[in-house]
């Protein structure tokens, strides 16, 4: 069933199309959780909040892209996660130590995760703002356009751009020091 | 000299730097394209810039998704018992609410006050027990001989266009004004002023015009547009005292102990009053109801959705 049959489907109260929608993104909104949270759980428990709450509003998704509004419902279930965690949502790289403090409640999944070549890149991620974070993911890991990403994230353009170029220059930063990238590409300050 | 050169070369870099995402992702207009190419052919720092951010996003680029362990499929909710009686509830607070404003609409504008017969009195709709508005008061002119004094009366008018009903201060259409001061009505004459009302017999006195009952003296010559505006501006509905004579400045004091108050119309909503107060009870009523049913709801939602998984 092609996706607009599906949602509309859904809209009129079809809940099995629905969750083939749900099928369809899980994944995707799963892995923005889990590098937005850095932990499997909170990962799971946002996941699970977001396609809950877009089934209940389902009939407010006015066209557009459907990947970009259900991003937009997960990025919101990863704040109420970090607030609820008691998280700072906001981390300035120069306050933040280069462990996020979900290493000390690691379950044996969270290491075997962590042993990709995800975990520096996880260490990195988790050393940039909220926001720059989710713009970077979102962008970088996800591959949405800019202009999915302002959607997902509810601001303009421009400041998408801001965002991805930020996260970005820290990201890159941060590799340099761990050496992920060739320290000869170090920038001149 | 250089140091100003070296702080514009700084700044070139930078102004190319934050380019730099767009020019990976071609997102640049041409023009802003043109301007990156023709600043990394000169400047090797962001030559290497550039190179390192473009292996950052290979990098993120690279990374491997996330294996999902569940599915995150919505489980059907059961329709919740009292989900209807929600709605009907909302419903009922709301109209509840709605009688309640207008009640009070009602309330502050009197609407359902009566008049009187004509040229007798004024029925104040707000006004209590001990404040009624419409009494006849003997007054008694000062300056001048008791003998001959005549009794003047104070008379709510009966509701044309230029009077209304007092209760705490008196004005005036003519030029005395004043207020209740424990249990005299005092009243002074006031400056002369350009009419806002037209002619003094515009004024005409509208109550009981007997032989037995005098009526209020005062200059009838004008109504300052201030003391208008004073007179309209005061709490409660007020007497509007109508000249009939030419006295001039005289003042009129009055005992209101001595004098009967008559009422001949009641206020007619002394039942607004009750009203009122029993539908805020209701609504408080009502919306505890909804709110702690409304509560019940979302609690066996949110544990609905928890257990939501297969």
């Amino acid at each position: 069933m092609d996706e607009l049959e599906l949602i509309r489907a859904s809209q009129n109260g079809d809940l099995d199309s629905f969750n083939e929608l749900v099928r369809r993104y899980q994944k995707m909104a799963y892995n923005l959780a889990f590098r937005m949270l850095g932990d499997s759980q909170a990962a799971e428990d946002a996941t699970q909040e977001a396609f809950f709450s877009a089934w209940k509003n389902i009939r407010r998704f006015r066209g557009g892209s459907f990947k970009a509004w259900t991003m937009q419902i997960t990025a919101n279930a990863c704040r109420d996660q970090l607030r609820r965690l008691k998280r700072r949502p906001v981390v300035a790289l120069e306050s933040l130590p280069y462990d996020p403090p979900s290493v000390s409640t690691e379950s044996p999944e969270d290491h075997a995760i962590r042993k990709e070549t995800g975990e520096h890149v996880q260490r990195g991620l988790a050393t940039l703002s909220h926001e720059q974070r989710m713009a970077v993911i979102l962008c970088d890991i996800q591959g949405m356009s800019y202009e999915e990403v302002a959607e997902a994230m509810g601001c303009s353009l421009g400041t998408v751009k801001s965002r991805i170029n930020r996260g970005r220059s820290h990201l890159r930063d941060y590799f340099v020091r761990m050496e992920l990238i060739s320290p000869e590409l170090r920038h001149n300050k | 000299m250089w140091r100003a050169f070296r702080r514009s070369e700084k700044d070139e870099c930078s102004k190319a730097r934050e380019l730099f995402s767009g020019y990976l992702d071609q997102r640049l207009k041409p023009e802003e394209a043109a301007h990156v190419e023709e600043h990394l052919s000169t400047c090797p720092g962001c030559r290497e810039e550039l190179e390192s951010l473009r292996a950052t996003v290979a990098l993120l680029n690279r990374l491997p998704e996330v294996t999902l362990s569940r599915s995150f499929a919505v489980a059907p909710v059961r329709p919740l018992p009292g989900r209807g009686a929600l709605s009907a509830l909302r419903f009922a607070t709301a109209g509840v609410v709605l009688l309640l404003v207008l009640a009070f609409a009602a309330d502050q504008t009197n609407v359902f006050e009566r008049k009187g017969d004509t040229g007798t009195y004024l029925a104040a709709g707000t006004i209590s027990e001990e404040d009624e508005a419409y009494w006849t008061v003997a007054g008694v002119k000062n300056d001048v001989d008791a003998d001959s004094q005549t009794p003047a009366e104070l008379v709510v008018p009966d509701g044309s266009d230029n009077v209304v009903a007092a209760v705490n201060s008196l004005a005036t259409g003519g030029v005395v004004y004043g207020t209740i001061e424990s249990d005299q009505v005092v009243l002074t004459e006031a400056e002369n002023g350009t009419s806002a009302r037209g002619d003094a017999e515009a004024f005409a006195v509208v109550s009981d015009s007997s032989d037995t009952q005098g009526k209020f003296a005062a200059n009838g010559a004008a109504v300052p547009s201030e003391l208008d505006a004073f007179v309209k501006s005061q709490e409660g509905p007020y007497l509007n005292m109508v000249p009939v004579g030419s006295d001039n400045n005289v003042l009129y004091s009055f005992d209101l102990s001595d004098y009967e108050r008559v009422a001949t119309a009641a206020p007619d909503n002394d039942w607004l009053r009750p009203l009122e107060y029993g539908l805020i009870g209701l609504v408080g009523v009502l919306g505890g109801v909804t709110a702690a049913l409304w509560l019940r709801q979302r609690r066996a939602r949110a544990a609905e959705a928890g257990t939501g998984r297969n």
